[in-house]
């Protein structure tokens, strides 16, 4: 744990130096002594991309910060019922932030604190919620193996299924969302107007390209597997994943058109042991230098602080999900219409399921 | 059971705990039940904390223990939908025919175990535990560098001539079953090796000699001296097999939802801890009814029976 901290610490100074905000410049109001537990979603990538987005906190704010893995809200739930929440700051995802809205089990963000910190008009209005701001906008892309589909992919959902165009082995998500969102593309409904959900329509054109799809993808990380082994030729995947293959000299296309994105949230547990330095963590992370430094890390997400585009190179923007031209005709995940509507689809997308 | 054995199990009871309708109880036997129950108190307590509690809580939670509704019964009716009746026979399925497979597979390789050199078991006790000691997900994604597409075997098939396109090994049922039936073996064959060490093999020898052939000796001494070992595994590798989750989820490619992925979902999407509670008490309903059928057929009380009777 200390070596890793002590990592992360060394990256973090190696990133704060050229970002201009120096230790000494932490505002009173962010000086602190206590200890933070983080819970984000693990592995190296998650790992890298936070201690850029922490830059120096701990060095300018002498608040500790560590680091759990997964984002769970039936856990939080359970750790709030015996009392013993061990999280100070989660990174969920916009239904699980809902969800643990729904059972009253997060604290508002203090915007007040953040806006001392961050220049409000850089912030993404759409991603300042009461009891959650924007971390990271993860998008589910169309990808396709260059060397048997060709240079020229499909062009949305409904070419991504045209098997004579496009012959070869197509690959989705083994859920529902985005699935049903997907089939819906595919069926020619525009992303403006997929919401809400006509589910019958969705089950009926789930039927259609059913068939089409060899292979059902249960965990993010079978991705790489598919993708190095050339497994299936289409896929509709995550970017992240795709990107860092593509980065490793995989022959894989991308489209941007009509690709999903999801956004997640940092969220401050009720009850959490630290409220206090959780808040202005959270607004740290809020600063155009921490997120510009992930994007240059990691460029394949989006971010809430719009001013971190500034000085990004145009071919590190052009692979941004969250870039205008890329997000023109996206579709974003209405996680309050899953959030009301998921008991209804879960079953009846299991039975669908078990059918293939 | 013959007079001999029936009075060596009676001597056997009686020194674990002495007989008290006998009356008079000596100094020492009231010493040694004092000790016995003090020494069965941890283990009791432990069984107590550890299993009853957590059922206990769970039972409590079916019903809607500790939600904002109240109690009701919501979650068994929820729990009618045809698509969880569909996922628990599937699963049942998956279960038995894995434990079928497993059993016919270790029964072999147990038998070789206990009958080569003890050097050459050692061996192949190493080969099977190292497979223990990896974790289930780089097992399961070893299987897929072998079984898919351009994996190992198809590359040789195609290689060899045998077949001109490749075959779906994985990402389907097939691939499940091989899965499960890779992880779960090793469970099957370490229950079996003492059952069938504990045979003396002078029964054989008898069986041999008395002029039995071969199969013979083997259907009628061998295989029903070896029983408790394969009861005891086949238990256990169903009772694994039953709650399997990532095995199947990623090497079905989707093709293999089992009603463990449901109740998942039910936690971590849906946040329904009733609905989830209820699954799981049915699951174990349905366990606790397997266990029964199974005692009735073939007698789980022979696992505690010493392999040799």
């Amino acid at each position: 744990m200390k070596s890793r901290l002590g990592l992360i610490a060394l990256v973090a100074l190696g990133l704060s130096l050229p970002s201009g905000l120096h230790a000494q410049q932490a505002p009173e109001a962010f000086r602190g002594s206590g200890k933070l537990v983080v819970n984000n979603w693990g592995g190296p990538t998650v790992e890298r991309m936070h201690a850029a987005w922490y830059g120096d906190f701990s060095k300018a704010t002498g608040i500790e910060v560590s680091f759990t893995s997964i984002p769970d809200v039936a856990k939080l739930k359970v750790m709030n019922q015996v009392r013993n929440v061990e999280w100070d700051v989660v990174d969920f995802e916009g239904s699980q932030m809902l969800l643990a809205m729904k059972d009253d089990l997060l604290e508002p963000i203090d915007y007040d604190l953040m806006f001392k910190l961050v220049p409000k008009e850089q912030l993404d209005p759409a991603q300042m919620t009461k009891y959650g701001v924007g971390s990271i906008a993860f998008a589910t892309i169309m990808a396709w193996n260059t060397e048997t589909v060709g240079k020229k992919g499909p062009a949305n959902w409904a070419e991504f299924f045209d098997t004579k165009t496009f012959p070869g082995r197509r690959a989705l998500y083994a859920r529902a969302k985005p699935t049903l969102e997907i089939a819906l593309m595919a069926d020619g409904v525009a992303p403006k107007d997929i919401y809400p959900i006509d589910i019958d329509r969705a089950f009926k054109a789930l039927d259609k390209i059913g068939p089409k799809v060899n292979l059902w993808v249960e965990k993010t990380s079978q991705w790489d597997v598919l993708i190095q082994n050339k497994e299936v030729d289409l896929m509709g995947s995550s970017l992240a994943r795709t990107m860092a293959q593509i980065d490793r000299g995989e022959p894989i296309g991308i489209g941007y058109n009509q690709s999903i994105m999801e956004q997640s949230y940092w969220a401050i547990p009720k009850s959490a042991p630290n409220i206090k330095d959780a808040q202005k963590l959270v607004a740290w992370m809020m600063r155009a230098e921490g997120a510009r430094a992930a994007l240059k890390l990691l460029p394949y997400y989006s971010m809430a602080n719009k001013a971190a585009l500034d000085g990004i190179p145009k071919e590190t923007l052009a692979r941004l999900p969250g870039a205008p031209e890329n997000s023109a005709n996206s579709l974003t995940i209405d996680a309050k219409w899953w959030l009301e509507n998921d008991a209804k689809v879960q079953p009846r997308w299991l039975d669908w399921l078990s059918r293939r | 059971m013959t007079q001999i054995e029936a009075s060596a199990q009676e001597g056997q009871n009686s020194r674990l705990l002495p007989d008290a309708a006998s009356g008079s109880l000596t100094a020492w036997q009231r010493q040694q039940r004092g000790l016995t129950l003090s020494l069965m108190a941890v283990p009791t307590l432990a069984m107590i904390a550890v299993f009853v509690m957590p059922l206990l809580v769970l039972l409590w939670m079916s019903f809607g223990g500790g939600g904002k509704a109240g109690f009701s019964l919501q979650g068994y009716i929820d729990l009618l939908q045809p698509v969880y009746l569909k996922l628990l026979f599937f699963t049942l399925q998956l279960a038995l025919l894995t434990t079928v497979l497993c059993a016919l597979l270790a029964y072999p390789i147990a038998y070789l175990m206990v009958n080569v050199s003890s050097r050459f078991s050692a061996w192949m006790g190493m080969v099977l535990f190292m497979t223990l000691w990896l974790s289930f997900l780089a097992r399961t994604f070893a299987w897929i560098i072998i079984l898919q597409r351009r994996g190992l075997v198809n590359n040789f098939l195609i290689s060899v001539g045998i077949i001109d396109s490749p075959l779906e090994l994985v990402y389907n049922k097939l691939g499940a079953y091989i899965g499960m039936v890779h992880i779960l073996l090793p469970f099957m064959v370490l229950t079996l090796i003492p059952a069938m060490k504990a045979i003396d093999p002078a029964y054989v020898r008898a069986g041999l000699s008395l002029g039995a052939s071969p199969p013979r000796v083997f259907r009628d001494i061998y295989l029903p001296l070896s029983l408790p070992g394969l009861v005891a595994g086949s238990m256990l590798v169903f009772t694994l097999a039953f709650g399997f989750f990532i095995t199947p989820a990623i090497l079905g490619g989707g093709r293999a939802p089992t009603i463990v992925m449901a109740i998942r979902d039910q936690i971590q999407q849906l946040g329904d801890m009733q609905l989830a509670a209820a699954t799981s008490m049915v699951l174990l309903v349905f366990c606790i009814g397997l266990l029964f059928i199974y005692d009735r057929v073939a007698g789980v009380d022979r696992i505690y029976d010493k392999g040799g009777r």
